[in-house]
């Protein structure tokens, strides 16, 4: 098991260093001249030189390079152009409305799509079932940011249930945050429930099939306890590496429904970062979000070992 | 799935595809003229010809925005937009991974460093991507088109390589190579063919996503310039006046939504048709 985990792990390592070399040429090759933007308007060119020097764009683009991760890998990712302070400092600052968001919309979906994807494949047919259709079709054509427009319509505006916008932070206390987060997590988990209550359905009725199933009902066993222990506990393996892959939909999710609740976390970060050309910002958010996802799936796929003993070995 | 369903939703593509053809002859003004005087007009209000030289009475179908712009004309304009988008972003993913993937397919040595990229391309999630070359090259139609293209062609690579790989087993494939036919044609002829199928399938699930990735972009503000009318473009101005003037975003949020989601279902019908066993399956 452990040299499985090992093994999966050094595999992530050239895709992590491809994204970044991706990341550093896209953004710092591309992006025009740093020293420039970073001295603003009135700037001479002796101090340009100045800063030029000071941040190593003399260099070779593969110095520059390695530079830039050597620094990157110890947490520092430059001056924010535009915010004028450390980007690992602005993105701290910014983390928290992101992860509050993120896992609420993790814990609305598991809580939704499975129960649903597994009553829609005990009874073929059922109200469960076209429901389960129904929420996977909407979630794979509905922009988040109409879901979220819909929602607010709804229970913002009509009923006055939930702020319109913006978000409370933990600090101001819990309730506060939840109330502010509910609605975002909710326009973000509709496509994650349509992603996750399909594969659901898909991988329980491949279990309902088979022979130990079967045994169990012969048995005498009680519906619930077959569901639970004998049907998902062999049906998650690959609803684990569902839920580990639609962490992508996640953050594009994130990034938009920020915008439209208005919630200053990273993707809302990014979205301004990107209107304001600040590079070392923008540059510093993807690699994040990136890195974040290859090792979610990293770890996606060794528990996948664990709930699945064959695959390990 | 269902037989309406399906047919309602290739009239409903048809419907987009004559808007996107015939946007002049249908739209009834300028998607850019700005009318101060007919403001956020509700859908189905009458404009008011006062000032304007064409005095005729009207209606403003799905009314106006902010700046007294006819929204039925920028959701025809839209649509031409998102079709002009996604039908490029289609053809040149589609040609662009085919090419890629056969000669991933076909020669070992490539097949390491190209799907390298590939997997470093899809660990990217989508929209990240599209906004890093946004970011880079700057907005305007082009750019849209490249991003969204370097989103999706990694997909492509996969599905034709592993046809290739698949393929390449079969007995006829071994008897035309010992019978002398030259690689191209051989990839060209009797490779290629068996992708045909699965590829048409991805390619309209391609469409969907590239339509909604360009009105994503576009309401973030990233996506084409403000002055191209665009079914997110409206939405995005539509925000500011959301809870006065809800129709701002109803009406090209339906466009928008309506559209993806024929698209898909017609890929949906399209894989049911081709793969019959997968009917109920997943995607």
């Amino acid at each position: 098991m452990f040299s499985y985990a090992m093994r999966r792990f050094i595999t992530t390592i050239p895709v992590l260093l491809g994204i970044s070399v991706l990341v550093f040429l896209t953004l710092r090759v591309s992006s025009g001249d740093p020293a420039a933007i970073l001295g603003g308007d009135a700037v001479t060119t002796e101090q340009i030189e100045a800063i030029r020097q000071q941040l190593g764009l003399g260099e070779p683009v593969w110095k520059q390079y390695l530079l830039w991760l050597s620094h990157a890998l110890r947490g520092d990712f430059g001056v924010s152009y535009y915010y004028k302070m450390p980007v690992t400092q602005l993105i701290l600052s910014r983390v928290e409305p992101t992860m509050v968001l993120a896992v609420l919309t993790l814990a609305v979906s598991i809580l939704i799509a499975i129960p649903l994807g597994t009553a829609a494949a005990l009874r073929a047919g059922s109200i469960a079932d076209s429901l389960s259709t129904a929420v996977a079709v909407v979630g794979f054509s509905v922009p988040v940011f109409v879901v979220g427009y819909a929602l607010i319509g709804l229970f913002s505006i009509k009923l006055g249930l939930t702020p319109v916008q913006g978000y409370h932070r933990l600090s101001d206390g819990a309730l506060a945050t939840l109330a502010s987060t509910i609605l975002p997590s909710l326009a973000l988990a509709t496509v994650y429930i349509g992603l996750l209550t399909r594969i659901t359905r898909a991988s329980v009725l491949e279990v309902l099939n088979a022979d130990y199933v079967r045994t169990a009902k012969a048995k005498g066993l009680m519906p619930l306890p077959i569901t639970i222990k004998h049907v998902l506990r062999n049906a998650a393996a690959p609803i684990v590496t569902v839920v580990a892959m639609g962490f992508a939909s996640l953050i594009s999710g994130v990034v938009v429904t920020e915008s439209v609740f208005n919630i200053p976390g990273l993707g809302r970060l990014m979205v301004d970062a990107v209107l304001a050309r600040d590079y070392p910002s923008v540059q510093a958010i993807i690699l994040i979000f990136t890195v974040f996802y290859v090792l979610i799936n990293l770890l996606a796929d060794i528990s996948y070992g664990i709930l699945d003993p064959r695959v390990a070995s | 799935m269902k037989k309406p369903v399906l047919s309602l939703s290739y009239a409903i593509v048809a419907v987009i595809l004559l808007m996107a053809i015939l946007s002049p002859l249908i739209a009834s003004a300028d998607p850019n003229f700005v009318d101060p005087f007919n403001r956020n007009l509700a859908p189905l209000a009458s404009v008011n010809t006062a000032f304007l030289e064409d005095k005729s009475a009207r209606l403003a179908v799905f009314g106006t925005d902010g700046l007294g712009r006819d929204i039925l004309s920028r959701m025809v304009y839209g649509a031409r937009t998102s079709i002009l988008i996604g039908c490029s972003v289609t053809v040149v993913a589609v040609l662009l991974g085919t090419l890629i993937g056969l000669i991933c397919g076909s020669f070992r040595s490539a097949d390491g460093v190209i799907m390298r990229v590939m997997d470093g391309l899809m660990a990217i999630p989508a929209i990240l991507l599209a906004i890093a070359f946004m970011t880079a090259i700057g907005s305007g139609v082009w750019t849209v088109i490249l991003a969204i293209t370097v989103v999706e062609v990694p997909r492509v690579v996969r599905l034709v390589r592993s046809v290739v790989l698949s393929v390449r087993q079969e007995p006829y494939i071994e008897a035309a190579v010992s019978l002398g036919v030259p690689t191209g044609r051989l990839l060209a002829r009797h490779i290629l063919p068996n992708a045909v199928g699965p590829l048409t399938v991805l390619a309209t699930f391609i469409l969907s996503a590239a339509i909604l990735l360009e009105a994503t972009l576009s309401f973030l503000g990233l996506g084409m310039p403000q002055d191209v009318p665009t079914w997110g473009n409206t939405i995005a101005e539509g925000r500011t006046l959301f809870q006065i003037h809800p129709h701002n975003i109803w009406i090209p949020a339906a466009f928008l939504s309506l559209t993806v989601l024929s698209v898909n279902v017609i890929g949906d019908g399209l894989r049911d048709k081709l793969d019959p066993k997968n009917a109920s399956r997943a995607r």
